[in-house]
Parts: structure tokens; sequence; C-alpha cells
């Protein structure tokens, strides 16, 4: 049976480039990046290229690079640590609806413990505009946090643009982006903002290391303490063989960036005409979302039976969210962007990596119209 | 009490060292029935051997109760044996206890010790309790309390005695060939060796209920193994997997490893939701699984099977609707859980460890299938017609031909 993998926006497989770096540092370099002697230097080395490396595709300075176990950690870090930072400075906070939790909860702990928050509902089309997020800012606003890209639709937020708006307003606002599912498939952000989370495994890096960006100057208080580890700012030896591994895998997706991105904007294009040609069926992301990923209901097949069905026939998607839309439990992003529930509960969501070729998308789009066809009678009796 | 059998007892003096450590377990003399003892005992022994990875040579029976020789065993592998044994079903209790030659220093000393440890734990108060079952003994139980009791309060001055409520009851026996000296006894879960009492198939849902059930089958001495329908792709592989993993909680409960009958059900569900009204869908496909695990009970030796409702719960638990999904069958079924509510059934679904697993959001095979308006009243006359119009024999022989057992 023939395998095609379209849910690279929950994980990626791992480049070659990327096993090679993780392998010869499990193998050579195991010194620990602080140790004195040359097998602790040699790590020092080893770690000190890869933030260069980063730091470079980041358009930053290395010193403003810093390491962790991936964007839940990141986003976590930056938005209780700079709200922490400033809050004599102010209590109010500017993010989306559509967050991922890891922006959302972090930043509703910090409602409960004080801070006003101001959610911008996004359209599901327009996206968010620079103007909304002005008007959203007030005179003790501390913090904007607003997605590069969201990892449900693949829609594109302009967060330069709305960096430089807040910016025009006020300078000391930080603004952060969580940029886990832009990184590596759109140039980064980072001239505008003061801080940006990524993960490897996003992009064919290992699981388990992430890094986030903060430029120089803005404070934030660590999560984790315990050592003077990434200038104090995250304690725990650092996890080397990931971080080389995302130093690689980084590399890779800029360099092969230009390329997969028109490649995959014309097997997007493919599988969307063959989504228009199946009755009922609702196309869910935005035009203009990033290429890699398409999110589609086809009503009323509930997403998880579609997930199952194609699952057993080797294709393995997503549905919107990961949880069971049976027990009411629906997808935030999909409900705060305004679709019915119907659609909520049929969302599917078809995520492409550069490695995906025409070849399995032509497959995808075969067993798509015939399980779809097999299974909507069933699903139109069974929930009428 | 029946503890003069001892041809298959060992009890001569020369087997007992200065000091051994071990546990004492009792098991549940009044379900022992005459006749059966041996065999029920036998069966504990296996079970225990088993469940606790003890090794035979370690386990004896003295006294009406068994001993497992701790030998050199430390503090957590002991643990760990005693945490096995709360989960093998026979057992009343289990206490970690000292046996010592048949002499006062030696008894006053293990008090002394049993005392000293419990102290160590916190406890202020305690109590002496001695059983002299060997006459011979020259010291006699009241004088002994008052002895011993004198010598623990002057050798550790924290503990006061207390009659009514001690932090610490010790209780030592004199026996002929020992003297044993225990404190605490910790419950075991009661009920009859796994084994001794016949096999059960078990329907396993998913839910909270069923894996409830099939625990009180065991407990009575059930062997168990479990069926469980799927319905791919209308439910998913994490379904599948939190029935597996219901399986290996359930298994912890038993001295050897159940499988898993796996029956693939969408193609009837289908038929079913296409044939026949919507009011009707629950009960058909209840009286199909009860005629697959009632031909799979036959085909591999069980004597019942095992379902986990409650009266009323939801609509398929009418006793009109039981009335017509028994009538499928002429299998019996245990129903265990009949009478009891849902807020006990979840209390003892978490000490058992099922409830974490059951309730993790993954659908089993009867939500999508389940109507809005569920018939609460089955005629069994209208029931039997619908049923001919859905060609089920060769559903169930399909459904049959692709099932599987798994180890999980």
């Amino acid at each position: 049976m023939q395998t095609v993998y379209l849910d690279n926006n929950a994980s990626t497989p791992v480049a070659e480039e990327a096993l090679a770096a993780v392998r010869r540092c499990l193998e050579t370099v195991y010194g620990n990046p602080s140790s004195l002697h040359t097998l602790g230097i040699a790590a020092e080395r080893e770690l000190n290229a890869a933030r260069r490396e980063l730091a470079r595709l980041l358009g930053t300075a290395p010193g403003e690079v810093y390491f962790c176990s991936g964007a839940t950690e990141a986003n976590n870090t930056l938005i209780s640590g700079v709200a922490g930072a400033y809050r004599k400075r102010g209590a109010h906070i500017v993010t989306t609806t559509v967050e991922h939790p890891s922006v959302l909860e972090p930043v509703q702990e910090l409602e409960r413990n004080g801070f006003a928050v101001t959610y911008i509902a996004p359209h599901p089309v327009r996206g968010i505009s620079p103007q909304q997020v002005r008007d959203a800012l007030r005179e003790d606003t501390v913090l904007v946090s607003i997605m590069q890209v969201n990892n449900e639709t693949g829609a594109v937020f302009p967060v330069e643009e709305i960096a430089r708006a807040v910016k025009a307003v006020r300078s000391a606002i930080v603004v952060h982006s969580d940029g886990v599912q832009g990184f590596g498939k759109l140039p980064a952000p980072t001239g505008a903002l003061d801080a940006y989370s990524v993960s490897a495994h996003k992009l064919h890096g290992p699981k388990g290391v992430g890094a986030f960006y903060l430029r120089d100057g803005v404070r934030c208080k660590p999560l984790l303490l315990g050592g003077r580890h990434e200038n104090g700012l995250r304690a725990g030896t650092e996890n080397l063989p990931g971080v080389a591994g995302f130093a690689a895998a980084a590399t890779a997706a800029e360099e092969h960036r230009g390329a997969a991105c028109e490649r995959l904007q014309g097997l997007r294009n493919e599988l969307v005409t063959a989504f228009e040609e199946i009755p009922d069926a609702l196309v869910l992301s935005p035009p203009d979302a990033l290429a890699s990923t398409v999110t589609v209901a086809f009503p009323p097949i509930p997403g998880e039976v579609m997930v199952n069905a194609l699952s057993e026939q080797g294709v393995s998607v997503s549905t919107g969210a990961a949880c069971a839309a049976s027990r009411g439990k629906r997808s935030h992003v999909l409900s705060a962007l305004g679709f019915e529930r119907r659609s909520i509960d049929s969302a599917v969501r078809f995520s492409l990596s550069r490695l995906t070729t025409e070849d399995e998308i032509r497959r995808v789009i075969e067993l798509l119209e015939q399980t779809v066809a097999r299974l909507r009678p069933v699903a139109e009796r069974v929930l009428q | 009490m029946s503890s003069t059998t001892p041809q298959n007892e060992s009890d001569t003096a020369a087997e007992v060292h200065p000091l051994r450590e071990m546990l004492l377990i009792a098991f549940d003399e009044v379900a022992l029935k005459r006749g059966q003892r041996a065999r029920f005992i036998e069966r504990l022994r296996e079970n225990i051997i088993a469940q606790a990875g003890c090794s035979p040579k370690r386990l004896a029976l003295r006294h009406g109760r068994l001993e497992l020789d701790l030998g050199d065993l430390g503090e957590p592998e002991s643990t760990e044996v005693v945490r096995s044994l709360s989960r093998v079903f026979g057992i009343k209790w289990i206490a970690a206890a000292e046996a010592v030659p048949v002499s006062l220093e030696a008894l006053e000393s293990a008090v002394v010790r049993c005392a000293r440890a419990a102290v160590a734990g916190g406890a202020r108060s305690f109590k002496l309790e001695h059983s002299r079952k060997n006459k011979a003994f020259p010291v006699r139980s009241q004088d002994l309390n008052r002895d011993v009791g004198a010598l623990v309060l002057s050798e550790i001055p924290e503990l006061r005695v207390d009659v009514h409520n001690p932090d610490l009851l010790i209780i030592s026996e004199v026996r002929r060939d020992q003297v044993t000296v225990f404190a605490e006894k910790q419950p075991g879960p009661e009920g009859l060796p796994i084994g001794t009492t016949g096999a059960a198939l078990a329907l396993l849902s998913g839910g909270i209920d069923s894996p409830v059930a099939a625990w009180y089958a065991m407990k009575r001495g059930l062997q168990v193994e479990y069926i469980h329908f799927h319905s791919p792709p209308y439910t998913g592989l994490k379904a599948q997997e939190k029935v597996r993993d219901l399986v290996h909680a359930l298994n912890r409960w038993a001295p050897d490893s159940a499988r898993l009958f796996l029956v693939p059900f969408a193609r009837i569900q289908e038929v079913i939701a296409e044939r026949a009204p919507s009011g009707y869908w629950t009960v058909l496909q209840r009286r199909v699984m009860q005629r697959i695990a009632g031909t799979v009970a036959e085909q591999n030796g069980f004597d019942a099977l095992v379902g986990g409702d409650s009266i009323g719960q939801v609509a398929s638990q009418t006793l009109s609707n039981m009335a017509a999904i028994d009538a499928a069958t002429p299998h019996l079924v245990l129903r265990p859980l009949l009478g009891f509510d849902k807020v006990a059934i979840v209390n003892l679904a978490r000490r058992i460890g099922t409830y974490d697993i059951s309730i993790r959001p993954f659908e089993d095979c009867c939500v999508l299938f389940a109507p809005r308006n569920p018939a609460i009243t089955s005629d069994p006359a209208a029931v039997n017609e619908l049923e001919k119009d859905l060609g089920l024999e060769s559903l169930i022989e399909t459904a049959l031909r692709e099932s599987e057992w798994i180890e999980v």
C-alpha cells in the first residue's frame, strides 16, 4: 500500500541533513558545552555554530537566538516572561482568538492574574489587518502576540506590517509572533518583531528542540531556573544533537524554500480543484493561505471518520483539531472564524511539505473521491 | 476454621530460621467450600506466584495461611510484592511479619523491633494482642500482654498504651513451631482465586462500566478474556488503543495475560442503519453483538458472557430492551453492575485503574450509530421482523472471519 503523509503541520519526517547532524553530535560531540576540557569546547563550538546559522536564517544577531525544547516552551517563556518583566509599565495584552494553545493558555493565565486581554477575531478570508491591531492598543498595552501562520487553516497574518503599525503608536510595546508554521516556509519577519518562536520538527528537524528570537534589550523573565545557559534565559544543558539537527534542517529548508513554494502552490491548486469537484465540499482555508495547508469539510461526514478512512488506505491527514467532534469539543480556531458547526465537525486538514510529490497528491485525490462517495450516504443517514 | 490439615502444610520446627521476615497472606475462609479447599488454595498459590513473580519455594501454607518468605528481599522490592498481592483475588489481608523461635526473649525483641519501626513511621500509641495457640508456652496471654507491654514502654519512651484506639496494633501468635509478630494488616481484594469458578468472555466497549463488570467477574474467580467491537472508519486507531490499554490495566488483576478478540462491526452497523428505523438501531446492534460474542464463547470454551449494563442507565438498559437483547441468544450473560449507581461504578473504576483510560475522548463504535431518539421499549415481534431483512447470518459470518485474537 502506498503511504502518503499529509500531516506536516503536526510533524514532519526528518531530513537527511538533520539526521546526519544529530547522529554526528550523539556519536562524537558528547561533551557538555559548559565543560572546560577539549570535548566541552568542541560541544560549545558546535552550539555556537548552530546559533550563528539560526541567527543568519532568522536575520538576527547570534546573541538574540535562544535554544529551548520547542515552540510551546518558547511561547510560554516569551509571553509569561515579557509580560512579567513589564508588569509595572502596564497590564494589557493583544492577541487573537486563533492562536495555538501554547499562546492562549499562558495569556489566559496572565488574565487570571490581573492582566486585561483583547482577543482579535480574524476574518475567515481577510484575516487580520494592521489597523485592527492598532485599534486594539491601549495606554497600558505591553505585549502584542499574533501568529505568523495559522496551524489549522494556513492563513497568513501580516505580522511585519502589524509590528510596524504597533511600533508607530508606541515603540515600547513588545511584539511577538508564533512562527511555528511559518519559519522555513516564508521569509523570517524578525526585522520588525521583538520576539519570534520557532520549532525544529515542523521543518524536517528532530522533535524536542526549538528556539526563540528575542531582540537585544527586550526584558524577559526565564521560565526555568538553575543555570546560566542561554544567557540566563533558559537553564538546562543544551540539547546539542537536537540543536545541530535543527540548524541543519533549517538550512535545508531555506535552500529549498523558493522552489518548494512554487511547487507546493501547484500541488495545492490541484487539491483545491479536486475538492471543488466533490459535491458540498467546502474549503475552509482562505484562498491566499500558505500553500502547504488546505483545510476542507465534507459535510456531513465527521472529520474523524474521514481521517480514519484515509488512514486505512495509507493516507495520514488530520482533523482541524485533534479532538472528538461528537463530544462537543470543537476546534477553537474554526469556531472563532465563524464557520458553521456542520463544517467544523467535518473539517479535514491536508498539510503538505516540500517532500510531498505530485504522485502522492494524485493518489490522495483519487482515494478522496471514492471515500467521500462511500461515506456520505452512511453519514447522511446516521446524522439525519 | 479448619487449620488442621497438616498433610500439606510444612510445620516442622526445624525449618524455622532464627528470624524470618515474611508476608502473611490470609484468605477468606468463608468462601472456601469444604472439599474444594485444597483446590482453591493451590490455585491461589499459583496466582500469587504468577502475579507477585515470586519463587514457589518461598510460599508455604502454614497454620491456615500462606507465608511468603521475603528472604533477603529489600525495601522497594517487598513493597512491590505487597502491591502485587493487593491485586490477587482471594486474599483477605496481607501483613509484613517476623517469625522467630518459640521463646519469650525472641518474642519480646520481635515486638520491640516491630514497635520501633512503627514509631519511625509516626505511631505514638499501641496495643498488644497475643494469641497462645501453643499451650506449652510458659507465659499466659494475659501475662504476656502485661510484661511485653511494660518492656515496650521502657524501651521506647515515645509510645504510650491505648487499648481503644491505638495507632499501632501489634499481634503476636505463639505456635508450636514459631512465634509470629506483625502489626498492620493491609486489605486484599477478597473474592475467589481466578480460575476456580470457570471462564467468561467480557464485552469491552471502551466506556467506564464494562471494565468494572469484567473486574467483578474476575473477583468471583472467573478467568476472563475480552471481546471488542470496533468500527473502522467510524472508530479510529486511538479507540482501539484505548481498549488494549484497558485490557492491560485489567490484566494487572489476573495471573495470566488475557487476550482481546477484535470484531469489525462497521458493515453490520451500516446495514442496520440502512434498513431499520433508527429507534431500533441500538437494540439490533446489541443483539448482533451478543450473538457474535455467544458464538465466540462457545467456540473457545467460555461458560458465560459478561456485560456492563446497569438498569436504566441508558436507553438500551431498560428491562424491555435488555429482554430483547437477551432473547437473541441462549447464552448466560452476567451483569455484575445491574444494581450499581454511576458514582459507585466511577469510584471503582478509579480504584482498579481503568477510569483514566475509559474517559479518553475516543468514541466506541456505538456513538455515531446511536440514534437521537432510541426506542425504550422493544416489541419482540417487531425486532424479529426487522432482523429478517438484514441478512445477519452472512454478515456475522463475515465479521467472525475477519476477527482476530490479539495479545495486548
